[in-house]
């Protein structure tokens, strides 16, 4: 089954390690950003979703932006930069690099699956906020969870009987 | 040559995580994470994600003297001779009392051990570190109750409790990892989190209660917690009548401190008091940790009392799931305080004064006696060398210009000796004062032990080559001993051997031998008595290490602060930290990633407040107390209480707070002085 790069804002303790994690890998350029927004009391790691109908795929006229069983990818020898991906993209992920004229964005760090190891990111983050991980094992674990509750509130609900 | 991959443990704080770095010829170039490493399962918080202050072009690279044209260029031979000289010289001329060393929290034990064994045997306890600027309340405190000053239990047993405390303390920012893998997995698993402090801090945001206290009324907080768990009979009774005494004394004690008198005195709510004494209590697996929010106050060692006394109520010890004691706030700073670096213990907490104690070490040193006198504390040094008592001291690791409370006092302390030594990676605030700077190692160029917050010992191995002629600290003191003519006792050919040496001083250690060490990734735990035991990861399982074998509650007063606002002297300034700067900046201030997204401090202030004064957001206004005057970016915030300021200490504001001391472990206040603000335009 393939990994998906899971992203939970509940767990996030703000830290910024994934910013940081990211910058590392990928040439001093950080595809995730956190949000810490104080007034909510709420942070948020933003980065890619990867969409499996991507509209910034549709829309590159050079096939640069291109999608396979893993993920969305930037071929940037193709990129003509013409920031179509930028106007596509709900999410405001693909940025574009003025030093190179290209668009980059998240590439659930290539370099890193080629070699068995899972993104920095997710690597770094020390919440579980970012996982990368199979869709089946979150469900699991979020089911887990709140069956042991339910298990919990049975054994309280015979006692009473 | 190829990239290597070196397992290492984190430079920063006390969590203790591991992880590989990744060096090309010598040289630094990135990490890897150490997915299998017991404490952090790969994951790191931001600081060591960008280690490349190890590459920086400031880095010292050779030893240095002090001249009228300033620092020149000198050989290592020169400046080790010049110093034993100097250091002999001064204690023929003054005394043994008249030198004082500081050891360092980020240096091994293996560099711990030899400086506190080279103070003492030029015959002085003048040695001691900044652990007196943080737990040193927690060590005298958690020793009288529970007979251990060390974390009762492991990290895990965090994330297996059902209830967790943290007082005083913002996890979130000072000890990531602890938050994020063990605090929030117990979370999720349906733990609750109970948070006090004075502002809504991070770790605040994830808590089921937050109580928002003044700085400096914790115990009138915990009285009243413990009113309310004695009132409705919620306390742990069989533990209390098998392993507590002193129940009575808390019983009267408490009796006064009603929820509504403690919120009276320390602005919380009644009802969140109550509510976290009653959910506390529904739980008999339970943690308690703090930080500097607990210590760093005149009644330090009495708020420790008082919350490892919570804790005994509530039978929160000597079981799995339950976990009290203090989040240490650097890599070695529990090893360096079970080598003895401090004032009033030797190696593994033999008081200097327990005459059987120190002679027993004594003869394992091959010496007839050693200084029975306890040392000055480090504030005290300071203060007698600003009095001209102290007249050289040798600070390996540390930078107490930007750590200490009241740091005008600390420069005034250093430019009145006579002599000063500053041995550290960087040309420190410190290290401008001196009049030898010897170019030192920094961890991941040299290999030694580390002792982390939950007594986890760990082996650090050599990843990369010092720059230029630096040197580790261990060779540097050892060269330094042979020069003072101490040669008979500093025979030691690497880390090896002082570990050995190690092993037989002080009985927790015994077991825990550099083959041992260098074949276990992720440690072993004191105490280990013997090369056979696994070590304890649990404390007190039988009974307490106190001398009655049980726990000793000793009830405490609530006592205000040493410095309460005024008329001239409006707010209470209280201090924070933040997740990407350590300490004194010393290191994260020479990592770009980090510097980028922290560039400056930042003081927060509530909305509420900013109006009283007419600041706003972003303005730079100018802090003064009755000790000196800051510029500091005011930020506005939300989370905390009207009427106090919390600025972060990385980049200097001690200048600011106050150094009045915990009669009991010489802490100072740094965590509530009074303060205003004044307007720059
Ligand atoms: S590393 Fe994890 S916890 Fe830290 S900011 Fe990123 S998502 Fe949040
Ligand atoms: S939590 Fe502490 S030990 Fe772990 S990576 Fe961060 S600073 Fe290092």
């Amino acid at each position: 089954m393939v990994k998906i790069l899971y992203v939970d804002p509940k767990n996030c303790i703000s830290c910024k390690a994934c910013e940081i994690a990211c910058e590392r890998e990928h040439d001093n350029v950080n595809h995730i950003d956190v949000y810490i927004v104080e007034d909510a009391e709420v942070s948020v790691p933003y980065t890619c979703r990867h969409c499996e109908n991507a509209p910034c795929v549709t829309v590159c006229p050079t096939k640069a932006l291109y999608r396979t069983d893993s993920g969305v990818f930037v071929n940037y020898l193709r990129c003509i930069g013409c920031r179509q991906c930028i106007v596509a993209c709900p999410f405001g992920i693909p940025k574009f690099l003025d030093m190179f004229k290209v668009v980059v964005k998240c590439d659930l760090c290539r370099h890193r699956l080629a070699k068995n190891l899972p993104p920095a990111c997710a690597s770094t983050c020390p919440s579980g906020a970012i996982v990368f991980t199979e869709e089946v094992e979150v469900t699991k674990a979020k089911r887990g969870v709140e069956v042991s509750k339910i298990i919990g509130a049975v054994k309280t609900a015979k006692t009473l009987t | 040559m190829s990239e290597s991959l070196t397992p290492v443990v984190c430079p920063y704080c006390g969590v203790g995580c591991g992880l590989f770095i990744k060096s090309l010829n010598g040289k630094y170039v990135g990490i890897e994470y150490n997915y299998n490493h017991p404490v952090n399962k790969g994951s790191l918080c931001p600081k060591p994600n960008d280690l490349s202050f190890l590459n920086s072009p400031h880095r010292l690279k050779k030893p240095l003297k002090k001249t009228e044209s300033g620092f020149v260029e000198i050989g290592w031979r020169e400046a080790i001779k010049e110093v034993a000289g100097r250091f002999k010289e001064i204690v023929n001329g003054y005394g043994s009392n008249s030198v004082a060393f500081l050891a360092s929290a980020k240096c091994f034990n293996e560099e711990n051990y030899l400086l506190q064994k080279l103070a003492r045997l030029l015959g002085t306890n003048n040695v001691d570190h900044c652990a007196r600027l943080c737990h040193a309340p927690t060590l005298v405190g958690m020793g009288r109750a529970t007979g251990v000053g060390a974390l009762t239990a492991t990290f895990n047993d965090i994330a297996n409790s059902e209830v967790i405390v943290i007082w005083g303390a913002n996890p979130a920012e000072t000890y990531p990892i602890v938050m994020g893998r063990y605090i929030m997995k117990a979370k999720n698993n349906g733990a609750k989190l109970i948070v006090v402090g004075p502002t809504k801090n991070k770790t605040a945001w994830h808590s089921d209660i937050f109580i928002q206290v003044r700085p400096g009324t914790d115990i009138a907080v915990a009285n009243a917690i413990m009113n309310v768990i004695i009132n409705e009979g919620l306390y742990d009774k069989e533990f209390i009548e098998r392993r507590v005494d002193g129940f009575d004394k808390l019983v009267q004690t408490v009796s006064k401190y009603t929820p509504e008198l403690a919120a009276s005195i320390s602005g919380a709510s009644a009802f969140a008091i109550k509510q976290a004494a009653y959910l506390m209590a529904s739980s008999r697996k339970g943690t308690i940790v703090w930080s500097m929010g607990i210590t760093q106050h005149i009644v330090g060692q009495r708020n420790v009392l008082a919350l490892a006394t919570i804790a005994a109520l509530l039978g929160w010890y000597g079981k799995p799931g339950t976990c009290v004691g203090g989040l240490r706030g650097q890599n070695n700073v529990q090893g360096s305080c079970d080598m003895g670096a401090l004032a009033e213990f030797l190696p593994g907490y033999v008081k200097v004064v327990d005459d059987v104690g120190r002679k027993r070490i004594a003869e394992l040193w091959g010496v007839t006696e050693l200084p029975r006198n306890v040392g000055l504390t480090l504030p005290c040094i300071f203060r007698e060398a600003e009095s001209g008592r102290v007249k050289a001291a040798y600070v390996m690791g540390e930078n107490p210009v930007i750590s200490e409370a009241n740091s005008t006092h600390v420069i005034n302390g250093l430019d009145r000796m006579e002599f000063l030594v500053v041995q550290d990676i960087f040309m420190t605030e410190t290290a401008e004062h001196a009049d030898i700077i010897l170019p030192a190692a920094a961890w991941a160029e040299k290999e030694g032990s580390f002792t982390n917050s939950e007594r986890r010992v760990q082996w650090s191995f050599k990843a990369v080559e010092p720059p230029g002629e630096a040197r580790p600290d261990l060779y540097i003191i050892i060269d330094l001993a042979k020069e003072l003519g101490l040669e008979k006792y500093f025979n030691y050919s690497g880390p090896d051997e002082v570990l050995l040496e190690i092993n037989k001083v002080i009985p927790a250690y015994a077991g825990i031998t550099p083959t041992r060490l260098k074949n276990t990734p992720g440690g072993i735990i004191w105490p280990c008595p013997s090369t056979d035991h696994e070590g304890t990861r649990i404390l007190h399982v039988e009974k307490f290490r106190t001398p009655s074998g049980k726990f000793n509650i000793i009830p405490v007063e609530h006592q205000p602060p040493a410095e309460m606002p005024d008329d001239e002297y409006p707010l209470i300034l209280t201090t924070h930290r933040v997740v990407g700067v350590f300490h004194t900046n010393t290191m994260t201030g020479r990592s770009n990633a980090l510097v980028k997204r922290w560039p400056e401090a930042e003081a927060i202030i509530n909305p509420a407040t900013a109006h009283t004064y007419g600041v706003s957001d972003n303005e730079v206004v100018k802090l003064v107390t009755r000790r000196g005057e800051y510029l500091v970016k005011i930020r506005l915030h939300q989370g905390i209480q009207e009427g106090v300021i919390s600025v972060p200490w990385h980049w200097g504001a001690n200048k600011l707070t106050n150094d009045a001391l915990d009669p009991d472990a010489s802490t100072p206040e740094t965590k509530v002085c009074a303060c205003k603000i004044v307007k720059l335009r």
